[in-house]
């Protein structure tokens, strides 16, 4: 081991030399990849949608997919408006509101026929208008809209019909809010259930004769005379079922439809015609995904050009050198570029995560850069002249940056052990960038070195003039070594206040916590929440796996017991429900003169299905919305008020718990019976809880991994000790804040941790490997930290502050999880700085840890070299 | 840019339109047969259409199988076991020419349903909605149907399947206007192809924006119909996919709906069907609802008419 790294030492060493001989094949060799390389990155393709993260025939997926092939899109815009004058059913109100309604469905009537609208997203538009109504007058069954045209003419009509929407079990805290000062208007849309073979023929309407008709299929493949039945086939349909084939495929939803359907709806409901009379409140995922497109992601170009231009500055202020500027900032734009390149010529795609890729690559390639840079300068300024420093420093630090890019790449490559393909190729591009970099950084920038040095020629007058970092850094170097016990014990209290915080950390992803508390957005989830049932839905499936299984009316009590359960248990959570039970309740008490007591589900199978005829006849729409054709499947709704994962989890564990102990007795009677929560806010939940707990898992791999390869590296389980500690300080730190703050751990605020892995490990490494170094040249310990902190020291001073400031800059963004995740990655490398420049010395001294047997083999080993 | 070849395009298009009509105009008049291009002839074609004999009463037995379906080598196949819906009906032309019309609708399946009964009276008058009335086998109740709002747009299916009751509906001549779009052989007959597009008083009722149609020139019916939803968007395509005449009357023995969009289908196939035969006003009124005895009674009687 130790032959290996002396060696690996001299091998450094002379990689400058070696290089400079072939320099002109290098230059050539690095100018060809880079174009075969580059050649690649028009195949780079980014997927912003969460389909993305599933993979063809994942069940998951699969169970979404037939939820929206039996009934259609889930993704949906709920509009909240509050009446100016404090009720909805004012004249005003209702005006203002059949004014909206008409320009959200009648707005093609100002298009041609051929130009697209965002608003083509939308299949229905329903408010307090046109709710559907039941009830029965006389010996008439009335069903249509709750309003319609028949507004109120007096105060007294006023108030009945405040009274019948009140009143009416499934309309209040759904479209009115318990005081009639609010009301909703519930916008669905197609986005992601559009059929995908389709949409070619659905576009070309343009009144183009030829194309009337896309005669994709063959419209006669039931021969003359021939009945459906000869297209139905129970063994190809098995079939087809096995094989997910069954499913038409969807259209993804990309997140520019999103913006695009938002563009179109929000300038409608900013017509003072309509804001005069009613303020509006618009949630839903819809409103979510199109702010992030519009804010977010044009955010993060300005974020990373400030970051950028941030570290530009700070490079330029510390070395007073445009070529030291240069060339890492070189190497770091190249690094990515390699990365992009490659990534496109194997085809993985990417995800938004490939922003965290970029800063990673920033703040390795930067820090390896600068260990290089500042190594040489720390040389030049010793006297040694161009060459000999670059030698030097390469000896020095050419292993360090190696194990740093080694350590930093098995955080990484930890990630791969996460079974979702994103996340796999997330880990292997990022860990790649960072191989590269350090590559570029080994072989290419000793030759920018030569090409153009950093340091003008009459600053090479020996360190006369010591620079504010250098002074600093000898104004703390003793600290460590002459108080050590103290340093140790004020460390140890600071971890112990940091760990208690750490304790209350929740692991919890929350949609709309992430949006600027004082957005617009973020206040409306927060006045739905209040004010009605909930801002989100999730949604349920039953598949009894038989045909007419939900006219049964066993199933139907069982679907109510699973609402009743679910309003009754999670009450702070959950708001109201919607299944086939509710319309069901409400049409037999119509069939009944709308007699109160028999708001029920009727028990014999008989009477419950003629209600169910009598309903499916009146308002098909509707009931294609809770059960399937073949009343097989039944949908049930539950509004939620906005949580993180931390809350949803539990609660839909406990439902699906709960479903399955009431639907046991039934599996007698419907053996295939499944239940499942899907739709896209419990799928994006739970996928992101299980990320997050992934990455929690495979971090801890990494750390476990990388503190063995510590222990090997320096050969002794004391210094590996030595080593950890101080890199879990900045770990702690970041968790011990984040308790204090009520920062949830959440998939964005978790990317800190390969941030935290990459950088302050190296920090240590790069001061140990300088220590033992020093250790080796016979210094003493006390030594060998001096010479280390003014050398090292100053590299990891100069990166920290380098890379600290980068993040920083994420509290530019509009993004509460990325300013968390900006803001926490600085204080950590901050952390680590301070660790290692008085935390780790002290450690040393008190643990002794002074490479003992190291000296006496490097000792022999260079006299076997000098003999 | 963009203007300017879209403006290229659409005088080429119109430049072209206007030479087909030509020539399609000069081998239609040489062809001896009238020549129609303009709205005018487009509504005449129609009006033959409406005015269509269709016999002065009937009995039948229907079937309406539905299922959702995948397309598997262009063609469709059922993915699910399709749902059958079965009924008996009595109908009987009244008014001026025969414009009105009352019927009696009985299912005999699915078995949960077999008893529920439709007794449904259509006006031609536009500004009178259809009555409807429906027993309730299971409950013995009799109500009548009303669905709330005129202004809008009709919900309701055909007994659950894809046909709503707009496309089946005897709808007004004057509620749209026509335009002949071209003349083409459509599977082997020759066709008119006609859109139409209902008018504002019309269109605000409708779930359709517009629908083209292709008409058979000797039978007078729509073999093929495309109907597009408000957003212009193909909606359903129906088909009459057998055709042939019964007691001399032209009839769409089977009659395919296809919704495009949510991929389901559903089929009405006539089983029996006999026209002109002698109906009784008084088995048109509530009566054959409320009064099961003479309901069967009399259905005994008419079934005799079908039977093969």
């Amino acid at each position: 081991m130790e032959k290996l790294l002396l060696s690996a030492n001299r091998f450094f060493e002379q990689i400058p030399d070696v290089s400079r001989r072939y320099r002109w094949q290098i230059w050539i060799a690095f100018i060809l990849i880079n174009i075969v390389i580059l050649a690649g990155a028009s195949r780079f393709t980014i997927d912003m949608t969460m389909e993305v993260f599933f993979e063809d025939g994942d069940p998951v997926k699969t169970a979404y997919d037939r939820f929206r092939a039996e009934f259609g899109s889930d993704e949906a815009i709920y509009l909240i408006y509050e009446a100016n004058d404090g009720d909805v059913f004012s004249n005003d109100s209702l005006n203002a509101l059949k004014g909206l309604q008409s320009d959200l469905v009648n707005y093609r009537d100002h298009l041609k026929d051929e130009q697209g609208s965002g608003l083509d997203r939308i299949t229905d538009v329903i408010s307090l208008l046109n709710v559907s109504y039941m009830e029965a007058r006389d010996d008439a069954l009335i069903s249509g809209k709750f309003i319609g045209d028949n507004f109120p003419q007096n105060e007294e009509q006023r108030e009945a019909l405040r009274d019948k929407a009140l009143r009416h079990p499934d309309y209040p805290t759904v479209y009115l809010s318990n005081d009639s000062r609010f009301g909703a208007v519930i916008i669905k849309t197609d986005l992601g259930a559009t059929l995908l073979t389709d949409e070619s023929a659905l576009n070309e309407n343009s009144g183009d004769v030829e194309y009337l008709d896309d005669e994709f299929v063959d419209e006669l493949s039931l021969s003359e005379g021939e009945d459906i039945e000869m297209a139905w086939s129970d063994t190809d349909a098995k079939l087809a079922l096995a094989n997910n084939t069954d499913i038409p495929e969807f259209k993804r939803a990309e997140i520019e439809d999103f913006s695009y359907l938002m563009h179109a709806f929000s300038p409608i409901i900013e017509k003072s015609e309509y804001t005069q009379y009613l303020t509006f409140y618009p949630v839903g995922n819809p409103t979510v995904m199109s702010f992030f497109n519009d804010v977010v992601f044009q955010e993060m170009g300005t974020v990373v050009g400030a970051s950028l231009l941030l570290i530009i500055i700070s490079l330029w202020v510390l070395f007073r050198s445009l070529s030291a500027v240069l060339w890492p900032l070189t190497i770091v734009v190249i690094s990515f570029l390699w990365v992009v390149g490659l990534v496109g010529w194997s085809g993985m795609i990417m995800t938004m995560m490939v922003n965290i890729i970029v800063f990673l690559i920033l703040a390795v390639g930067v820090a390896d850069a600068i260990h290089i840079i500042s190594g040489y300068l720390f040389f030049r300024e010793q006297g040694e002249d161009h060459e000999q420093s670059i030698r030097s420093v390469f000896k020095k630090s050419g292993l360090a940056c190696f194990l740093t890019s080694i350590t930093t790449s098995i955080g990484l490559l930890s990630l791969t052990f996460v079974p979702i393909v994103p996340i796999r190729s997330f880990g292997i591009a990022a860990a790649m960038g960072v191989m590269i970099a350090f590559l570029l950084t080994v072989f290419i920038l000793p030759l920018m070195l030569d090409a153009w040095p950093p340091i003008r020629k009459k600053e090479i007058q020996r360190g006369d003039k010591i620079s504010l970092i250098q002074r600093i850094l000898r104004s703390v170097e003793h600290v460590g070594f002459t108080h050590p016990r103290k340093v140790i014990s004020i460390f140890v209290l600071f971890a112990a206040v940091l760990i208690v915080g750490g304790l209350s950390v929740k692991v919890d992803s929350n949609m709309v916590e992430v949006l600027p508390p004082d957005s617009l957005l973020r206040k409306s989830f927060q006045l739905v929440d209040d004010e009605m049932g909930g801002s989100q839905t999730m949604e349920m499936v039953i598949d009894a796996g038989k045909a007419d299984a939900f006219k049964d009316p066993e199933m139907l009590n069982r679907l109510q017991k699973i609402q009743l359960f679910l309003e009754r248990t999670y009450p702070g959570l959950v708001g109201k429900t919607t299944s086939l039970v509710n319309v069901t309740k409400d049409a037999f008490k119509s069939l009944n003169n709308d007699d109160p007591a028999y708001y029920v589900i009727p028990q014999s199978p008989r009477v419950l299905e003629q209600t169910l005829f009598m309903f499916n006849n009146a308002s098909p729409k509707d009931r294609r919305q809770l059960v399937s054709d073949d009343y097989s499947k039944a949908r049930l709704t539950i509004r939620l008020k906005n949580a993180g994962s931390f809350e949803y989890v539990p609660m839909i564990q406990g439902a699906e718990n709960e479903m399955a102990r009431v639907l046991e007795d039934m599996k007698a009677k419907y053996p295939a019976i499944d239940v499942r929560l899907t739709g896209g806010m419990s799928l994006m939940i739970r996928l992101i809880d299980y990320v997050s707990w992934s990455q929690i898992q495979s971090f801890g791999l990494a750390l476990v991994v990388i503190s063995l390869l510590l222990l090997m590296v320096f050969g002794s389980v004391k210094i590996g000790l030595v080593a950890i500690f101080p890199n879990l300080l900045p770990i702690i730190t970041v968790f011990g804040l984040m308790g204090y703050m009520g920062v949830s751990l959440d998939t964005d605020t978790l990317l800190i941790a390969p941030i935290i892995i990459g950088i302050a490990i190296d920090d240590t490494i790069h001061f140990l490997t300088h220590y033992r170094a020093g250790l080796i040249g016979s210094k003493t310990m006390e030594q060998s930290i001096r010479y280390t902190i003014r050398e090292a020291g100053q590299a990891i001073t100069f990166t920290s502050i380098v890379l600290s400031l980068g993040f920083l800059v994420f509290l530019l963004s509009s993004h509460v999880a990325l300013q968390n995740f900006g803001m926490l990655s600085a204080v950590a490398i901050m952390v680590a700085l301070i660790t290692d420049l008085l935390l780790l010395p002290a450690l040393c001294v008190v643990f002794k840890a002074d490479f003992a047997n190291h000296r006496r083999e490097d000792a022999t080993l260079a006299a076997e070299s000098m003999g | 840019m963009n203007n300017k070849i879209r403006r290229i395009l659409s005088v080429g298009v119109v430049f072209c339109a206007g030479f087909l009509c030509f020539v399609e105009s000069a081998s239609v008049a040489y062809a001896k047969v009238e020549p129609i291009a303009t709205e005018t002839g487009a509504k005449d074609i129609m009006r033959q259409v409406f005015d269509r004999d269709d016999g002065d009463s009937e009995v039948s037995i229907q079937k309406i199988s539905s299922c959702r379906y995948v397309v598997k080598d262009r063609k469709r196949a059922c993915v699910e076991k399709p749902r059958i819906k079965r009924f008996e009906s009595v109908a009987k032309d009244y008014g001026i020419e025969g414009k009105d019309k009352k019927s009696v609708s009985i299912l005999l399946d699915p078995p949960g349903e077999r008893g529920i009964g439709f007794l449904q009276y259509d006006y031609d008058d536009q500004d009178k909605d259809a009555d409807q009335w429906m027993y309730f086998s299971a409950l013995g109740k009799v109500k009548r149907i009303v669905s709330g709002n005129d202004d809008e747009p009709k919900k309701g299916s055909f007994f659950g399947s894809e046909f709503s009751y707009e496309d089946l509906e005897q709808t007004h001549l004057e509620d749209y206007r026509y335009t002949l779009l071209k003349e083409e052989r459509y599977r082997n007959r020759d066709c008119w192809v006609i859109e139409a597009t209902p008018k504002p008083s019309r269109a605000k009722k409708s779930n359709y924006s517009k629908s083209i149609s292709w008409v058979d020139k000797e039978r007078f019916i729509a073999l093929k119909s495309i109907k597009f939803d408000r957003q212009k968007q193909k909606e359903k395509r129906i088909t009459a996919v057998k055709v042939d005449q019964v007691d001399g009357v032209w009839s769409v023995l089977l009659l395919n709906v296809d919704n495009l969009q949510s991929r389901r289908m559903s089929n009405m196939k006539l089983e029996s069907i006999k026209y002109n035969v002698g109906v009784d006003d008084e088995f048109l009124s509530l009566r054959t609802l409320t009064d099961g005895a003479y309901r069967e009674a009399r259905l005994q009687h008419y079934r005799r008419f079908i039977e093969p």
